[in-house]
């Protein structure tokens, strides 16, 4: 990512709403299990605490003329930060490369053939992030407007299927309430990607458009919830990707079937969602050992990448359900936006102060 | 005085241009002949004129017109009067004006200079004792006369098109664009070959730094010899890897003008047809100038056509390979018993059976390109009746297979500045969609968008305005808006968003 020019604020947002966009759409009662406690109420509320964590963890990373959640390069602090944040991306990747080879492998290939899937997944990763930060972001435009508009051809073809009866607006109990809504924003790895992003943006970005983003997310993220709900009902909550589940049962007169564009949306989300994370992942590891960025840096990552994102997905399942809890506590979240700016901030104001 | 009347000498740039001549006519012709290695064609007429000076005419055989030099050199030299009786007082009575008729007239002082000059077709008069010689343009050798281009047709429109002859081609530019704001400047590219290279531009529309840029790139070809336009491309492309270039091609004049007007610079090579545009976009693959003669509505229908005959072509072929091969489910009902009983039916595996069809038709395709016209009937024969018609009767092929490359071919040529990239896709695609299935087409579709966002021409991205969007550029976009829109404002490249030239303001 390190060999690129400055890029628009829309075309970082549009990047990261896709990135989102994939966790909405790979949302699984089953393996996520917050089935009972993720409801429309709780979507909406996650979307506010989100934007506010984000304010916050802006308002840490403001340093001088830049804006960063990283200090100034060679002290031992920034190499253990961008370890961290390194470890983080790195997370990020592998989850999203296991959350990519179940679905492939339960919907539409057989079993057998997961690692093929991953290598062939972490490869195109790889080459994506290649292109360059530019690349990834200006691809980011035209993949959103394809995805807008096999959303709405989804829609149409689920005219039909839709029960209004199926509509339920439940609220929880204040507990689970609080549990449903920090789950939404436990797994949004976005929020530290754009700040960490932020030093590749043309101007810093301003409340507003942050609001903007979280806001689109949230009501994507509505909206498909409404999508699965009306089409399956409680149904939904039972099979282990409800909205995949409910677009097979899409379909016009002629195509009969629109199973082919989810797997498109699928496969272009998962591959945006990727490059992203495996792209800040190598530009953080030359960080962490004080070298400079070559492109040798992505597929060496991505190579880490698939052989983490097998190992887990070969191994028992309980590794998968460890790791998938490990991360539904919002760790990575809350060091990546708070945690680490904070570090990064209170050892600057003590510099400063000597 | 003397001197304001010889011709204006411009110093060679670049390089020294050779060893300096040096007044000694027999030394000169000796070192003459001795580079050329006593050539065939060198031509050298000696006289002595009535002074009493001696003085030769070098030239070419086959580059000049006889009949000129004839008339407008060789008659006058016989004719200089005996007062002139050094060969200082000789040339400059020859180069003073009104004796030698010649549309140009240059000096040049060094041997690598009169090479150059008398292998454009010029004929130089050497004077004993002047260390210079007298450049004049007879040129007559044959050139192609203006044709209609063949490899951009237009239904309206002017039928020319440029040739080999690049003064042709500067002429041309000229007559359309008569502002003393079109600008062409020299170069030369090949070590060898001196080629002669013109780079065109409008001052005050082309960004200077743009127009550097081009200069330098050129200036960097290190290639012995240039013989055509396209041997500059990939000098004056970007260096990411890419199967789209950021470099257009045109053998249109009216073409050229009109991205000359939005601060485009163009490259033209003696001896090609065929202009180099620079930046170029991609979304430009799907204009023509007709759009801008025929009505609104049709002319954006004509660019949604050709943009989706760009995706039929490239994916069509690997996403039926991919549905045949992976999602038959997928497949409608009342195709599936065609699809599914033709991919039995055939001995091949869906994949190798597009690949081999596919092959085949690249065959044919370059077979006809090369083949003499005489047996050209022959092609179509042996194409169409025998390997289209007798495969899919005995059951090689597929009749479904035979319709999809029937429709790829078709949409291909629909866009055919784009076909060596869409060729390469084809294929890959096909190969994608048998390994992976649709996960693969996809993932190929999505890598392909990222490349083709990443490439810049000139620091200008190739996917604007697409992406990065502006959206008052989508007025001359998918769709062509009516002349009273597209004349508020004119597209300037340098104006695109994420273009280098106006981040920097």
């Amino acid at each position: 990512m390190e060999e690129s020019n400055k890029i628009s604020l829309s075309q970082l947002f549009l990047l990261l709403f896709l990135s989102r966009f994939f966790s909405v759409a790979a949302y699984s009662p089953s393996v996520q299990g917050g089935g009972d406690r993720i409801t429309l109420f709780t979507t909406l509320l996650s979307g506010i605490l989100q934007f506010l964590l984000l304010l916050m963890g802006l308002a840490l990373c403001r340093r001088g003329t830049g804006n960063s959640p990283l200090l100034v390069p060679g002290s031992l602090l920034y190499r253990l930060q961008s370890g961290a944040y390194w470890f983080c991306s790195m997370a990020v990747c592998v989850y999203t490369t296991v959350n990519f080879i179940s679905f492939i492998t339960e919907a539409i290939y057989d079993h057998r053939h997961g690692w093929v899937v991953a290598l062939t997944f972490l490869a195109a990763g790889s080459l994506a992030v290649s292109q360059g930060l530019e690349g990834l972001a200006r691809g980011g435009g035209i993949l959103t407007a394809l995805l807008v508009f096999g959303c709405i051809v989804i829609a149409l073809g689920l005219w039909e299927q839709y029960d209004w009866l199926n509509l339920t607006v439940r609220f929880l109990g204040s507990a689970d309430t609080l549990r449903g809504t920090w789950r939404g924003l436990a797994m949004n790895g976005e929020l530290f990607a754009l700040l960490l992003l932020m030093n590749h943006l043309r101007e810093p970005p301003r409340p507003l458009a942050c609001a903007g983003w979280v806001g689109g997310v949230t009501v994507a993220s509505v909206a498909v919830q409404l999508m699965t709900m009306l089409t399956l009902g409680a149904y939904g909550d039972q099979k282990p990707f409800p909205v995949f589940t409910a677009v097979t049962s899409a379909g016009f007169q002629v195509f009969q079937r629109l199973d082919s564009i989810f797997l498109a949306i699928w496969v272009v989300l998962g591959l945006v969602k990727l490059g992203v994370f495996l792209g800040l992942a190598s530009s953080l590891a030359p960080k962490v050992f004080l070298r400079p960025w070559t492109v040798k840096w992505v597929w060496g990552n991505g190579g880490l990448a698939a052989a983490f994102a097998l190992l887990l997905w070969n191994g028992p399942e309980k590794w998968q359900k460890s790791f998938h809890t490990i991360l539904s506590t919002g760790i990575l979240t809350l060091s990546g936006v708070l945690l680490l700016p904070l570090i990064g901030k209170l050892w600057e104001k003590g510099g400063e102060k000597e | 005085m003397e001197e304001e009347k010889r011709p204006a000498y411009r110093k060679p740039k670049g390089e020294d241009g050779g060893r300096l001549l040096s007044g000694d006519l027999e030394e000169d012709i000796i070192e003459i002949r001795r580079q050329l290695a006593n050539s065939d064609d060198l031509l050298i007429h000696r006289h002595s004129t009535a002074g009493k000076v001696g003085l030769a005419v070098i030239m070419f055989d086959g580059l000049v017109s006889n009949t000129q030099v004839s008339d407008f050199l060789l008659r006058p030299v016989t004719k200089i009067p005996r007062e002139m009786d050094t060969g200082e007082k000789v040339y400059r009575f020859l180069g003073g004006g009104g004796v030698l008729m010649a549309g140009e007239q240059k000096e040049v002082r060094t041997f690598g200079e009169l090479m150059t000059i008398t292998m454009s077709g010029f004929a130089v008069v050497l004077v004993e004792g002047v260390p210079a010689g007298l450049a004049l343009g007879y040129q007559g050798f044959k050139t192609r006369g203006v044709d209609e281009p063949s490899s951009e047709r237009n239904l309206r429109g002017s039928r020319e098109g440029f040739t080999e002859s690049i003064n042709a081609n500067m002429g041309m530019v000229r007559r359309r664009i008569r502002s003393p704001l079109l600008t062409i400047e020299g170069a030369t590219a090949g070590k060898v070959s001196n080629t002669a290279v013109k780079i065109f531009y409008l001052r005050g529309m082309a960004s200077p730094k743009l127009v550097q840029a081009v200069k330098e790139r050129i200036g960097k070809v290190k290639i012995s010899v240039v013989l055509d336009s396209g041997y500059l491309q990939p000098f004056l492309d970007g260096k990411r890897l890419s199967l789209f270039s950021g470099v257009g091609m045109t053998e249109r004049p009216d073409t050229l003008c009109a991205k000359l007007s939005e601060g485009r610079v163009a490259v033209m090579v003696e001896g090609s047809p065929f202009a180099l545009i620079l930046p170029y976009l991609f979304i430009e693959h799907f204009q023509s100038l007709d759009d801008y003669i025929h009505r609104p509505y049709f002319a954006s229908f004509v660019r949604l056509l050709k943009l989706l005959s760009f995706f039929v072509t490239i994916l069509l072929p690997g996403y039926y390979v991919a549905i045949v091969s992976f999602h038959p489910e997928l497949i409608p009902q009342g195709l599936l018993s065609q699809f599914v009983g033709s991919a039995l039916d055939t001995p091949l595996p869906v994949v190798l059976e597009a690949l081999v069809v596919f092959f085949l038709y690249e065959l044919l395709r370059e077979a006809g390109l090369r083949i003499p016209s005489p047996i050209g009937h022959a092609m179509g024969i042996v194409g169409g009746i025998v390997i289209g018609d007798a495969a899919v009767s005995a059951g090689l092929i597929g009749l479904p297979m035979v319709i999809i490359i029937a429709l790829t071919a078709v949409s291909s040529f629909v866009v055919p500045s784009l076909y060596e990239p869409v060729t390469v896709l084809r294929f890959t695609f096909i190969i994608v969609g048998g390994l992976l299935g649709l996960y693969g087409v996809y993932l190929s579709f999505a890598l392909l968008i990222f490349n083709l966002c990443s490439v810049k021409s000139m620091g200008v991205p190739v996917t604007a305005p697409i992406s990065p969007a502006d959206g008052y550029s989508f007025r001359d976009m998918f769709i062509r808006s009516g002349w009273k829109l597209l004349q508020k404002e004119n597209l300037s490249v340098e104006d695109l968003p994420g273009s280098e030239g106006k981040e920097e303001g």
